[in-house]
């Protein structure tokens, strides 16, 4: 009686260490190298807007694509920051910077992607020189990880995302055509 | 064995490959955390450190001068050294850490270029950091036995031409264009804010508008006092002494006191409309010498600058292009066949980006630094202390179109150890915001509303065509930086009076005191391109010609083509000593 008791906890654990722990375990590792490689992306993607000073369609796609090959389904947030140059009247001053300089105007995510998707813009948005980019990734869907480990246990709150990556910066040159 | 043992066995494997896996992994993405980081250090680093150099000659009237612009590419590169240093880390890291995994810093020029790089000092005798000598961009060519010379090509369509043609020794320098532009030139009077400071305790410091002229390769204004103009225009003694001035960083006025100088510049006093103005013929001028007869050609017979190397030069192909020890050069970067160089016309205007003669100088400008950083970087690793072999890395095309014709600074960082890999990384920010260069795209458009435009501003082509607006100027985009004036001394003190204890040393101002388009470059939204600006041949979206030499009565192809013009003949060539 003792030893089939036994048997069964044997089975239950061999159960948990065969199947369920290898799975998470190798779960947890594909997601962490999606992880990877949407940093990576993300970081390519950000630099290319700031070191040649504009947004295209094609490289907002190939981004899109290099993330989404990850088997996942992600949320792209963006944000351009836009420098508005004018302060009021420019005259003399004593100071370097007065009130009503460097103000930003922002463009985010839906209004980038019209602007993106419009052929009347040639499909790409130029940037200048201060302006700012932003662009933050997380994953929508439930990875497998995450499925086994609620299994196991839950974690409560709105942010369950399991792969993130973010990066922004400043414009560096002013975009040409 | 029983099914305990079994699972304890397979624990046992599963467990330390799990562990493994996990920590090389964590590592990897430690990695690219890193690689991210240091991505972006290096990317605003390089920001700041062209950026220095941007400020730095704004605010240097000798900016354009050999020595200044040493000491200014210095002070950028200590900017950039100090910029990657401060953001490694909380105790940071000092330029002598960095400097041996910084195998090369280019800095690109009008005329030629810098390599900051570890070289041979034989005034020393010992391997230093430092800026290596200024290399041109340049090209041989060698055709027949008589014919060897070497030009040297700059950002824009001015060469010098050095060496034997036709079995003459020559040394010419001037701009290459084509002559149909040439009736579109005309005249123009510029104006610039300056501030001025006033003694009164009351009176709060102002910026006044000026009429100048660039002479010498110095802005020369023309005083607002309406007294030193009354009587004879061309007055040179008591009242001619008070006309015109420099501006000296002092907020003081040099009145211009030699005759000669000032009988030049009272001759560029027009009368229209009963008023005085001082105008600019710099754009007139440009044109003219290339297209007057001012040089001779072997007979002694008059000839232009532009026909003379239409004439002598007008069959170089890119094949007759030679290296150093005269063989043929095969491998440009792209392969523009027999076609004629110099065979200048409308078709091969060198002012257009896509012509052959540009298409050819982007070709010499990119060889010239590869082959040089090339060298530089693989003479780095035998001498280097840190053992890693550098190795330049390949560049896109685009990040070449950018070198080509912007001043640039490109930096590169390799041989970092970041965990699982090394580091090795470049970035190229350009600039064109500074007295070096004038390119075609910075030449910005000031309408009667107070706004400057680009050139192609859709909504500044329809204001005109409405009439809505008029065109006051047209200047280089560096004019429409703010500038700093420092004061010292006395002034110092009246400006503290003025402005209370601690309003500091420097004082700001703009010269061009005018607003962005929220278009064109606040949101740099879709423009023409200048080239088309250029060729006449502007095209809307519903594909009707957009007549840019008539918007409303307005000229904008002869307003943009007259301040290009004038803004690169004011520019200080420094090769310019050969003599046109």
């Amino acid at each position: 009686m003792g030893d089939s008791f036994i048997t069964i906890i044997a089975i239950f654990l061999a159960a948990i260490l065969m199947f369920i722990f290898p799975l998470m375990s190798i779960s947890e590792r594909t997601d962490d190298i999606s992880q990877l490689s949407v940093q990576t992306a993300t970081t390519d993607f950000v630099d290319k807007v700031r070191t040649t000073g504009k947004l295209t369609l094609d490289d907002y796609d190939k981004f899109v694509q290099t993330i989404t090959a990850t088997g996942n389904s992600f949320d792209v947030e963006m944000q351009a920051q836009i420098l508005d140059e004018n302060p009021g009247v420019k005259t003399t001053q004593a100071e370097t910077t007065k009130i009503g300089e460097n103000v930003y105007y922002n463009l985010y995510t839906s209004q980038l992607e019209d602007i993106l998707t419009n052929d009347s813009t040639n499909n790409r948005l130029t940037l200048k020189e201060g302006d700012r980019i932003s662009v933050v990734v997380k994953n929508t869907n439930t990875t497998i990880a995450q499925i086994l480990r609620n299994f196991l246990y839950r974690i409560a709150g709105n942010d369950t995302y399991q792969i993130a990556a973010q990066h922004a910066g400043i414009v560096t040159v002013n975009g040409t055509k | 064995m029983k099914l305990q043992h079994i699972i304890i066995i397979f624990v046992i494997i599963i467990v330390p490959i799990s562990l493994v896996l996990s920590v090389y992994i964590n590592m990897h993405i430690k990695t690219i955390e890193n690689q991210t980081k240091y991505n972006n250090i290096l990317i605003n680093a390089t920001y700041d450190g062209i950026k220095a150099f941007q400020l730095n000659t704004a605010n240097n009237m000798y900016s354009t001068i050999s020595n200044s612009k040493i000491r200014d590419i210095e002070a950028s590169i200590n900017v950039f050294f100090n910029s990657l240093g401060t953001n490694m880390g909380v105790s940071g890291y000092s330029k002598e850490d960095l400097q041996p995994y910084v195998p090369a810093i280019l800095f690109t020029l009008y005329d030629g270029y810098y390599i900051y790089s570890n070289f041979y000092d034989t005034e020393y005798g010992e391997y230093r950091y430092g800026l290596k000598p200024f290399n041109y961009y340049s090209c041989r060519y060698k055709t027949g036995n008589n014919t060897d010379f070497v030009v040297n090509y700059t950002l824009d369509n001015t060469i010098t031409i050095i060496g034997t043609v036709k079995g003459h020794y020559v040394i010419k320098t001037g701009h290459l264009i084509a002559d149909s532009d040439r009736s579109v030139i005309a005249d123009e009077i510029l104006r610039e804010n300056l501030i001025i400071l006033s003694d009164d305790v009351n009176v709060e410091p102002t910026t006044e508008n000026f009429q100048y002229i660039v002479y010498n390769s110095q802005k020369i204004y023309k005083d607002n006092n309406p007294d030193a103009f009354s009587g004879d225009i061309n007055d040179t003694g008591e009242k001619g002494k008070k006309r015109y001035f420099y501006y000296s960083s002092e907020y003081k006025k040099n009145y211009v006191t030699t005759i000669s100088d000032i009988e030049y510049l009272n001759n560029h006093l027009r009368n229209i409309n009963g008023q005085l103005y001082l105008c600019s013929d710099s754009a007139t001028k440009y044109y003219s010498e290339s297209l007057d007869p001012l040089t001779t050609d072997f007979n002694g017979d008059p000839i232009s600058f532009t026909n003379w190397v239409d004439k002598y030069l007008g069959n170089i192909t890119p094949n007759d292009a030679v290296d150093v020890d005269g063989n043929a050069i095969t491998d440009f970067a792209t392969n523009i066949g027999n076609e004629k160089i110099f065979d200048i016309s409308d078709e091969n205007n060198p002012i257009k980006t896509d012509s052959v003669f540009n298409e050819h100088r982007m070709n010499v400008i990119r060889k010239s630094i590869e082959t040089n950083l090339l060298s530089a970087i693989a003479t780095f690793t035998s001498h280097t202390v840190i053992g890693y072999e550098f190795s330049m890395p390949q560049l896109g095309e685009e990040e070449w179109d950018k070198i080509q014709n912007n001043v640039c600074m490109l930096t590169f960082f390799e041989g970092v150890p970041i965990g699982a890999k090394v580091y090795n990384n470049y970035c190229i920010v350009s600039n064109n915001t500074n007295q070096e260069t004038v390119g075609n795209d910075s030449i910005f458009i000031v309408d009667s509303n107070g706004e400057y435009h680009k050139p192609g501003c859709l909504k500044l082509i329809e204001n005109l065509k409405s009439n809505s607006v008029n065109i006051e100027g047209a200047y280089p985009s560096s004019e429409f930086e703010r500038k700093t004036v420092s004061i010292t001394g006395e002034d110092s003190n009246a400006h503290s009076q003025i402005l209370g204890a601690d309003s500091g040393k420097y004082a700001y101002y703009y010269p061009e005191a005018y607003t962005p388009c929220y278009d064109c470059i606040v949101t740099a939204s879709k423009t023409y391109s200048t080239d088309n600006i250029i060729a006449d041949n502007v095209i809307d979206e519903n594909g009707n010609k957009v007549q840019v030499t008539n918007l409303g009565g307005t000229n904008l192809r002869q307003l943009y083509l007259t301040a290009l013009a004038r803004s690169r003949y004011n520019l200080y060539v420094t090769n310019g000593y050969f003599g046109y």
